[in-house]
């Protein structure tokens, strides 16, 4: 085992409604694994920082089995939300009216719709209708709800109109939170809904979460820097995770293949996990959790944040096209909540953009793709990543099909850099 | 989920809807997921209040039945972020009948692949008419006159386009290579798509020049696709259903945009995607982008073009790869499958041959 | 003053190393370029693909219109041409991708990119491909300008090799490749050799540049052959300024070995307690990038047939040209009859190392009639000295063995005593008393003879065996050499005969 001087330590939790664990990781190797009953960090971090030698670097916390759990078990303790859909006209189908996922259909009290809307480049289909904005805020206001989301056609390239309703709910609910689905870009008006519906829902909830962590290490582990990871593999500051907390979804999905990646010491891997429902396959590449908007794991619905791509893997053997593959077959020996906080310690803040741009010649194009990179940067940056430390790991620009010739659709995908980027070992 | 092969004349009940979209995807490989929840959705829930789909061969109709083609002109990710109200499809044709003086008794699909399969399903239950087993593409086509039915000398026109904006337009014109151009602007300017309806004609017309069997094949084909995620099994029984073949596995090391000349008749710009084979002989597999692949090389030689339907497939997930989610690094098989016979005739190869994408050299199914 | 170009630029076929080094090609950039010694037979402007479709082997096609629009077409021209056995396709930038960079070296097909306008760029090549001679004078005439730019051999060398790549060029002296591609001067069945004697203006020829041209191309060598002319004066000009320089350096360089070694000699007035002198490197013999901390070994190199002085300057230069191009991180000094190098190896003596240098330079020591002596290891300055007198001593008993021998002092023991014989002066006493033998026809004969049965202590047959020839051919010469006043069987003039012969026989050693 190869040591290298002093490093310091760091620690990654992972808090569950029944256990939570942390780990210790310091000089490439697993130095404590812990875990308690129940999803109150202060133990669980007092124990960690007992176990570590000397004071860690960072502590990173996955709260997103806590999030899972409140989404799909206990839909009690969210907050109820009130949906506008800003479109050019109301559905005239049922199916159509709502939202496709009993899950998310279920957070929402009442829906409205107001007239307007944009398309993919920003140009206005429907002028919003004043008369309509205000009969809604009066509807809110009656209803009492104190938690709004809105998500209008076209609002990833025009987040205009979005921003007029939300000023005028604002002024008659003056206390309420609301959630603008052009704050997580993208497109897919349904995903779009999905993920402001649950940031809403989710905001009170995340609140009480994240104050429990701030108090517990306060107490446990005072002055050192502690993030909270992300869908992708990530980790963002608690202020980013608790004005958006649907960016915390799904974390440990990431966070597991990130680990055992890490472990296995490879930086392209693809990664086969156990799950209760059989085992399971993702990927790493560059370093980072190969993620996508797609549907989301245990959620059963698409959401524009992305999140880690596990499918089932074939039992016993992996398929003979994964034998050809030239990239390793990883398969760790810890615990996934293990694995969990393993990734977690060893986690980067990331960001992640997805955008449609118009070009006209290949230097056009150049332009695009940095400025799209500067943005990402610059969302990192927001994030949590020291200035000047994220680099561009993937952009990737396809022409978007059936669309206007120069329609192309634009990736990009930023980390920071990792204070200790050594692979770890198990115990 | 009936697991029986889907024969000549039958219904399609909610149950069918999962297979049929994923059937729809294969045939059109080029759309991705942006609409999935939503459209499958609505479709099973359409079909289980209105109760299954009648699905009649043309030739089991009358042959005087009128019928109208139906499918969703534009891209996919515009409809996803800005979804159908949902009458849209049904509005269109009773426009278009308004503007015939003729009612409709069939709807069938004018491209039996992606949204466009589907949507004819709604209007079908909406309107209470029997939906056609056959189409006029047999996988997408840019251009809404390359058809066959053009080929046998029906015309799109009139026809009728309506947004989910609430707007219409209908278009008459002398000859069907006209249309395309004269409503295109207008898709962008409804928001990126629009419900189109178009192709008044009869059931005998259709028996004559449409693709039969083209939407019942689409649930046989969707039921392979979620019977097995392992690509190479998925591939032996595509071949076996669809002729399709395996023209190689690589990795993406490259997506280049602009690498040819654009014209402004056909929507998306030419682009390419550059993989590099890792079995076999390691050759470069160079695929030419233009909404669909329409041509693949292999070290410089054509070796397949439109009108073959070309698709990757994701090889680690075992699905079907969208083209707007291509990244490089993603491990892909290039598969090839033919298309209806009838677009390897002369006529068929000069409406959606290599030619007509730029691509001057002689088709490989020709040679 | 040149004499005028014995032969006129060929009108074979050019080839496209020859097009790439003239305008317009010469401006392009070489993606790929897999064999430039393919011949450009004609030049094709292929507009469409049915055009690239009709193309003939050996042709240079250049992409224009519907045949360059990027991506697909680039990569299926590539195909077209690796089909038809093209030389060369020549393509716009704007239609160049890198997955067609990697295509063009997967097929092997050169790949060139321009800026020029493709029409253009097509007809001035078209004119160029018809009318070799033209292209050829123009090329000489530009490689001409740029020859007369360089001002050391070795810059002359290299304006020939990447001027007539990938045909190797050397500059030989005495048959040793002195600078160049070694590769010129072997000799393959595949090859033709085409070679330019380089002479002082009016004086000996002191060198020859040769070139090895693939046989099939004999037309390319009388092109070749121009460009060596070409070279010739450049190449003496540079020689004489090289020589200067290297003049002054010798001397240089003499000078401070020489003072390294009274540093040894003399006496110094601070000595250490132990007695043990430790003398710390000079300043100016790192100037010199001479080391001699650790661990020295030291070669002495000098003629077969040392004449007792200083050898001539130019054999210096030789030696060290030899000496430079296997051990150029090895000094190389002039000292009285001989030239004085060392290795030194740091703490450890390394004596695979040495017998490398001294097995790459034999072949040179034997062409110039040179021999080596390999001294001890020891360590510092006076072991760097003690090294050079036991090289010296081995390199005198080297030079009985003939050009190209190498003695090592380790092996040479209380022999080394004979090398220190004045051979020339006991010559001459031979030539006072004993003046019959030495007027014979066959005393080299007779002179061996004896020494070999002195040699072998009085014994007829092994004498014979050693000498090869007959026991009654010995006893004859015995006899007639003991006519001829060599009478050794009186034990007191034993030795002094024994002595005398060995002389003689050393001295008379035929040369080779």
């Amino acid at each position: 085992m190869a040591v290298q001087g002093d490093s310091p330590a760091h620690i990654g939790v992972s808090l569950g409604p029944d256990r939570s664990h942390a780990v210790v990781v310091g000089d490439r190797t697993v130095l404590a694994s812990l875990s308690v009953a129940g999803p109150d960090p202060t133990a669980l971090l007092a124990r960690a920082a007992a176990s570590c030698p000397g004071r860690p670097l960072s502590v990173v916390v996955d709260v997103s089995r806590l999030l899972l759990t409140h989404i799909l078990h206990r839909t009690a303790g969210l907050s109820p939300v009130a949906m506008i859909r800003i479109v050019p006209r109301p559905a005239s189908e049922p199916a159509l009216a709502r939202h496709p996922a009993d899950v998310i259909e279920r957070l929402i009290t009442r829906r409205h719709t107001i007239p307007g809307g944009h398309d993919l480049f920003g140009q206005e289909l429907r002028p919003i209708d004043p008369a309509a904005v205000r009969s809604v805020c009066a509807e809110i206001a009656r209803d009492g709800v104190s938690c709004v989301s809105i998500v209008a056609s076209g609002s990833s390239a025009q987040p205009r109109q979005e921003r007029v309703v939300a000023d005028a709910v604002q002024a008659v609910l003056p206390d309420a939170h609301i959630s603008l689905a052009a704050e997580f870009g993208s497109q897919g008006l349904l995903a779009r809904e999905a993920t402001v519906v649950l940031n809403a829902a989710l905001y009170a909830v995340t609140e009480e979460i994240l104050a429990g962590c701030g108090r517990a290490m306060h107490r446990a582990l005072p002055g050192v820097p502690w993030h909270v990871g992300r869908g992708d593999g990530g980790w963002a500051s608690p202020s980013r995770i608790g004005r958006l907390p649907v960016i915390g979804v799904g974390a440990a999905d990431a966070l597991q293949l990130l680990g055992a990646a890490r472990l296995a010491g490879s930086d392209d891997c693809r990664v086969l996990l156990d799950r209760p429902s059989g085992p399971v396959v993702g990927d790493v590449r560059h370093g980072l959790v190969v993620v996508r908007p797609q549907e989301t794991t245990g959620l059963g619905t698409v959401l524009v944040v992305p999140t880690a791509t596990l499918t089932p893997s074939p039992t016993p053997a992996p398929a003979p096209a994964w034998r050809t593959s030239d990239v390793a077959l990883v398969r760790a020996d810890l615990t996934c909540d293990e694995l969990t906080c393993v990734g977690a310690a060893v986690s980067r803040p990331t960001a992640w953009l997805d955008e449609i741009a118009f070009i006209e010649s290949t230097s056009e194009l150049d332009r695009v793709r940095q400025d799209a990179a500067a943005r990402a940067t610059a969302i990192a940056t927001a994030n949590g990543a020291a200035p000047g430390s994220a680099d561009i790991v993937e952009v990737s620009t396809v022409a978007l099909p059936y669309s206007p010739s120069g329609t192309v659709r634009v990736r990009v995908r930023v980390a920071g850099k990792l204070d200790e980027p050594v692979p770890v070992e198990s115990r | 989920m009936s697991t029986g092969y889907v024969g000549a004349a039958t219904s399609i009940t909610a149950e069918d809807v999962p297979a049929l979209y994923e059937g729809a995807k294969f045939y059109s490989p080029a759309v991705g997921d942006a609409t999935k929840e939503w459209l499958v959705r609505w479709t099973m829930d359409t079909l289980a209040r209105n109760g299954p789909i009648v699905l009649v061969r043309p030739d089991a109709m009358a042959p005087q039945t009128r019928s109208v083609g139906l499918c969703v002109l534009g891209s996919a990710t515009a409809l996803g972020d800005l979804p159908p109200s949902g009458d849209e499809f049904a509005l269109a044709v009773r426009e278009l009948e308004h503007l015939t003086r003729q009612r409709f008794g069939a709807v069938f699909p004018i491209a039996a692949a992606t949204v466009s399969a589907l949507v004819p399903l709604i209007a079908a239950s909406q309107l209470d008419v029997p939906l056609l087993d056959a189409d006029g593409m047999g996988r997408i086509f840019a251009l809404i006159h390359n058809t066959s039915l053009q080929l046998g000398g029906v015309s799109p026109t009139p026809l009728v386009l309506r947004g989910a904006t609430g707007e219409s337009i209908s278009v008459t014109t002398q000859t069907g290579a006209r249309a395309d151009p004269l409503i295109r602007s207008n898709v962008d300017t409804l928001g990126g798509w629009a419900a189109l309806a178009a192709y008044p004609s009869t059931a005998g017309q259709l028996r004559r020049a449409g693709l039969t069997g083209n939407v019942s094949r689409l649930i046989n084909v969707g039921r392979l696709l979620l019977e097995t995620s392992d690509p190479d099994v998925l591939v032996g029984r595509l071949a076996a259903v669809t002729g399709c073949r395996r023209i190689g596995r690589g990795r993406i090391v490259e997506l280049e945009h602009l690498s040819r000349p654009s014209d402004v008749t056909i929507p998306a710009h030419p682009s390419s995607v550059v993989v590099d084979e890792v079995d076999g002989q390691g050759r470069q597999l160079r695929l030419e982008l233009r909404s669909e692949i329409v041509a693949v090389f292999a070290d410089g030689a054509l070796v397949a073009a439109a009108p073959d339907v070309i698709c990757l497939v994701d090889v680690l997930r075992g699905e079907m790869c969208t083209l707007d989610t291509l990244e490089p690094g993603a491990l892909v098989d290039v598969l090839v499958m033919p298309a209806d016979a009838v677009w390897y005739s002369p006529e068929g190869l000069s409406m959606a041959g290599p030619a007509t994408h730029g691509i001057p050299l002689d088709h490989p199914r020709r040679r | 003053m040149s004499k005028p170009m014995s032969k006129q630029p060929s009108t074979a076929p050019l080839d496209l190393a020859e097009l790439m080094r003239v305008d317009p090609l010469a401006q392009a950039e070489a993606v790929h370029v897999a064999d430039p010694t393919r011949q450009v037979q004609q030049v094709i402007l292929a507009e469409t693909f049915e055009r690239l479709r009709r193309t003939t082997p050996h042709s240079l096609v250049v992409l224009h219109n519907e045949a360059a629009t990027g991506g697909w077409s680039l990569a299926a021209a590539l195909h077209a041409a690796w089909e038809r056995n093209v030389t060369a396709i020549v393509v716009p930038r704007a239609a160049m991708s890198p997955s067609s960079a990697v295509l063009a070296e997967r097929l092997s097909i050169a790949l060139l990119v321009t800026d020029t306008d493709p029409v253009d760029l097509a007809l001035t090549l078209a004119g160029q491909v018809s009318a070799p001679q033209a292209a050829r004078a123009l090329r000489a005439a530009l490689c001409a300008e740029r020859l007369a730019d360089q001002s050391s051999i070795r810059g002359v060398l290299g304006v020939l090799n990447t001027e007539l790549a990938p045909v190797p060029v050397a500059l030989t002296i005495g048959g040793a490749v002195a600078a160049g591609r070694a590769a010129a001067a072997a000799e393959r069945p595949d090859a033709e050799q085409v070679r330019v004697e380089i002479s002082a203006q009016g004086g000996r020829p002191w060198g020859e540049l040769v070139a090895s041209v693939p046989a099939r191309s004999a037309t390319v060598a009388a092109h070749v052959e121009s460009l060596l002319r070409l070279a010739r004066l450049p190449l003496i000009a540079a020689w004489a300024q090289n020589r200067m320089n290297v003049s002054t350096h010798a001397v240089q360089e003499k000078a401070a070995f020489q003072l390294l070694r009274r540093m040894v000699t003399e006496p110094v007035a601070d000595v250490s307690s132990n007695g043990h002198r430790d003398i710390p490197m000079p300043s100016w013999a790192a100037e010199l990038h001479w080391r001699v901390d650790g661990v020295n070994r030291a070669v002495w190199i000098s003629e077969v047939r040392g004449a007792g002085g200083e050898p001539a300057e130019e054999l210096t230069q030789l030696v060290r040209t030899a000496w430079q191009r296997h051990r150029p991180d090895w000094p190389l000094v002039a000292d009285e009859d001989g030239w004085i190098s060392w290795q030194n190896s740091g703490a450890e003596d390394d004596v695979a190392a040495m017998r490398r240098a001294v097995g790459a330079v034999l072949g040179a020591a034997e062409s110039h009639a040179l021999v080596l002596g390999v001294g001890g290891a020891h360590s510092g300055v006076p072991g760097l000295m003690r090294s050079v007198t036991e090289a010296r001593l081995a390199a005198h008993v080297a030079r009985d063995g003939g050009a190209g021998s190498v003695r090592w002092f380790d092996q040479v023991g209380a022999k080394a005593t004979l090398a220190w014989l004045p051979r020339g002066q006991i010559a001459e006493v031979a030539d006072l008393c004993l003046g019959d033998l030495m007027a014979a026809k066959d005393r080299a004969a007779l002179v061996d003879t004896v020494l070999a049965v002195l040699d072998c202590g009085g014994s007829l047959s092994q004498a014979s065996t050693r000498l090869g020839v007959h026991r009654n051919t010995v006893l004859s010469r015995v006899a007639r050499a003991k006519e001829l006043g060599l009478v050794f069987d009186d034990p007191a003039q034993r030795l002094a005969l024994h002595v005398l012969c060995y002389s003689l026989a050393s001295l008379w050693v035929p040369a080779g």
